[in-house]
């Protein structure tokens, strides 16, 4: 085989290589998103652009005191326990997590919303 | 004569009435698209709130597992109590969160659909696109008061254990 078929030879593998490097990566990369959006990740990424606003409001995980798994279970411990357990569940309570209903067209405006005659 | 200044008098009339519905149609059309935009911007504004809110209310149910309920159920497993009815409704509890998890998940996708759709050209599914969203939404209230109503019935759950404590009533 002569000196330039081998060169085209390399040079050929070079670009197959190249090339599928790139579809590889192109592909887990698609599978990696599709896993991002349907895992429910994206709807919890506060690092998104349009969250940036809210983003240092976020509670730190540190502040939530809890127990540990090896201990006593007598009256005292589970005082504790029920101190600790009413106190996250009076801010539960409080909070009221998504309870009144903000999409109802009145409230959103929606109502008065007429297509141009 | 008379006939020519009838005509022209018309003429002059009905321009007048075409440019006044132009300046009407024109009018209603800024409203609408003010509105809209109104409208746009309280959605975007709720779907800000909405993830921050469920950021936080779900480390908080986590935590209620992880850090409370489960660790004193791993307790309780190490001694002869009967912690049965604790353990129970901890897998209820995870198997609730789990659902209110989806839930979130299917709002916030249809939330962001009626935000990414355009009020303008095509009003009937933006509104169709909002009522989606609001049912997902109260879904999601449902799945959140479910989880409640289970913290609940443990912390009854944990008087009822307490009396096998002062009972002394291993087994």
């Amino acid at each position: 085989m002569s000196i330039s078929k081998i060169q085209l030879n390399a040079n050929l593998k070079i670009a197959i290589l190249i090339i599928v490097s790139i579809t590889v990566v192109f592909v887990l990369v698609v599978i990696s998103m599709r896993l991002y959006y349907t895992s429910g990740a994206a709807q919890l990424d506060l690092s998104r652009p349009e969250f940036s606003t809210v983003r240092d409001q976020t509670t730190p995980q540190s502040s939530f005191k809890g127990i540990d798994s090896k201990g006593e279970v007598n009256q005292d411990e589970i005082n504790k326990f029920n101190k600790l357990f009413d106190e996250k569940l009076k801010e539960i309570n409080t909070i009221d997590a998504f309870s009144g209903d903000v999409l109802d067209p009145k409230k959103v405006k929606f109502n008065n919303l007429r297509t141009p005659q | 004569m008379l006939l020519l200044t009838g005509v022209v008098s018309w003429v002059g009339l009905h321009s007048t009435v075409i440019a006044k519905s132009k300046d009407v149609t024109s009018q209603e059309t800024d409203t609408f698209n003010t509105q809209c935009v109104e409208v746009q911007a309280s959605l975007n504004q709720l779907q800000q709130s909405d993830t921050l809110l469920r950021y936080n209310i779900g480390a908080t149910y986590m935590g209620m597992s992880e850090k409370l309920m489960v660790p004193l159920n791993q307790r309780i497993a190490a001694t002869s109590y009967d912690g049965s009815e604790l353990v129970r409704i901890t897998a209820q509890y995870n198997k609730v969160y789990q659902d209110f998890y989806q839930k979130y998940k299917l709002y916030s996708n249809k939330l962001q659909a009626a935000i990414d759709s355009d009020c303008k050209s095509d009003i009937e599914q933006f509104s169709s696109k909002i009522s989606e969203a609001r049912q997902a939404r109260i879904d999601v209230y449902g799945a959140s008061q479910a989880l409640t109503k289970l913290l609940l019935d443990y912390r009854n759950s944990i008087d009822q254990f307490k009396k096998q404590i002062d009972s002394g009533n291993e087994h």
